[in-house]
């Protein structure tokens, strides 16, 4: 296998392509910005042939509309039957599953979502009673599982920038039954710091590389075009968010990126700018720690409390979380 | 919160602490005015309606894919005419539209029907 990497010999060559050259019967080139992470992805093999597969449907249960039992015999009767996973509430359907078709979906009782989306909520532990905000909210698959969490208690404040994804996010909210939920929409950024929160969850907008997968002739599907200055926007995000926080309380910021640049790098700029704390948690499936070097630049030394979640060693779509604590 | 034509249930206590903020939606929609008749929504009916003892009908599952394919049911309730909450088992599908003398009319939301076609 060989790296072909900026800053070496290869210089000129690798500004053009940023490509691995993969020694293997194909021969195969790994396209930019996947080739970058060569430098700290583990089993590097294993990953690239991970992501010619398509990632497996998982779905979460809604207890706040029935019982475990009544979902189970609902999912049952259409002759579904779910693999239970490491994570609380979350389930595989399986390669081909189709979610969205099934009765207990439109009954309110399943929400389709990654198993790793369900990291960010089990960081944040939103508590019955407590009140929190979901700074990018739409379409809701965080925010209804805090709901779930506290029991459709307290209030969560759910937020996002774009008016289109704002109906998605109304319509699971009004999916799974919840009561709790005050929708809002501001740039998160500009959300007014009129009064704080016990948690807030900034899931950013993000270049989504841990949703990437390869296609037939190594080509990147699912490739998002014309995000520019995302770590500018993140930056701004995770700055109001623990503005929005109040002394003592807990945010999350997470991202289905693997990019350092969109992750410990912004993290790190909070941590310069803020007195904020990374804390440590354990997540419930396979993880890593945040990276504190990426590229020769240098992140807070504290990043190691960040947790990685690498698609390949979870089947699921790569994640990025930083539990974060406002001392007091 | 009341809309013009339509009655929210929200959580008491915490919702205040919203106020002044550029609200798009506040709560679940509980019931809205339909006609001469308040009609509770399907998604409050299907979170709320199993502690229902009353305007309550249970069917077969295969009268429940008669009313998603927009067919109706001949039934008779012991109640007057007005929306009734339809259950099959442990499931609450939603509302139904019961009209004197025994004539039992689909109301599903259009999302449900589609999927179900
Ligand atoms: C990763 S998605 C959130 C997914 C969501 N948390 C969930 O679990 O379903 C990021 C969201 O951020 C929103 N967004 C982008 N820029 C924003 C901004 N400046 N302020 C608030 N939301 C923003 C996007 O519209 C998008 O819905």
């Amino acid at each position: 296998m060989y790296f072909a990497k900026a800053g070496n010999q290869q210089e000129t060559f690798s500004a053009c392509i940023h490509a691995v050259l993969l020694k293997d019967s194909q021969s195969t080139m790994i396209p930019s910005p996947l080739a970058d992470y060569m430098e700290f992805i583990p089993d590097w093999d294993a990953y690239v042939s991970h992501l010619r597969l398509s990632l497996p449907v998982y779905f979460r249960i809604n207890t706040l509309k029935a019982s475990r039992e009544v979902v189970f015999s609902t999912l049952d009767s259409e002759g579904i039957r779910p693999e239970a996973t490491a994570v609380k509430d979350l389930f595989k359907l399986g390669a081909t599953g189709q979610a969205r078709a099934t009765v207990s979906y439109h009954l309110g009782y399943i929400y389709p979502q990654a198993l790793s989306s369900a990291l960010p909520v089990i960081a944040l532990a939103p508590r019955p009673g407590e009140m929190v905000l979901d700074l990018c909210a739409a379409p809701g698959g965080k925010a209804t599982h805090m709901a779930q969490v506290m029991g459709d208690s307290g209030i969560i404040i759910a937020n996002d920038r774009k008016l289109g994804r704002l109906t998605a996010l109304l319509s699971n909210v009004k999916r799974l039954g919840i009561t709790n939920t005050v929708v809002t929409h501001y740039r998160g950024e500009h959300f007014p710091v009129t009064r704080s929160f016990d948690r807030v969850l900034v899931d950013a907008p993000c270049s989504g590389d841990g949703k990437f997968r390869l296609g037939k002739d190594d080509e990147i599907l699912h490739l998002k075009k014309g995000r520019t200055f995302l770590p500018a926007i993140q930056k701004a995000l995770i700055q109001r968010a623990f503005d929005l926080l109040r002394p003592g309380g807990t945010m999350v910021y997470s991202t289905c990126t693997l990019n350092p640049q969109e992750n410990e790098e912004v993290v790190s700029h909070l941590l310069k700018k803020r007195d904020g704390r990374l804390l440590s948690w354990v997540p419930p499936i396979d993880w890593e720690p945040g990276l504190t070097t990426f590229k020769g630049r240098g992140y807070h030394e504290s990043c190691v409390l960040c947790r990685r979640f690498y698609p390949h060693k979870i089947d699921s779509v790569g994640f990025f979380v930083a539990k974060i604590f406002r001392p007091i | 919160m009341i809309s013009s034509r339509v009655i929210y249930l929200v959580r008491k206590g915490r919702v205040a602490e919203s106020a002044g903020l550029k609200v798009i939606r506040c709560g679940l929609p509980f019931v809205r005015r339909a006609g001469i008749y308040l009609k509770p929504t399907t998604v409050m009916v299907q979170r709320f309606g199993d502690l229902a003892d009353k305007n309550v009908v249970d069917l077969e599952p295969f009268d429940i894919r008669r009313l998603l394919h927009g067919g109706e049911i001949v039934i008779d309730l012991e109640t007057d005419s007005g929306y009734v909450i339809v259950r099959s088992g442990r499931n609450t599908w939603g509302v139904a539209l019961y009209l004197l003398p025994g004539r039992l009319l689909p109301r599903f939301p259009k999302g449900m029907r589609q999927a179900f076609e």
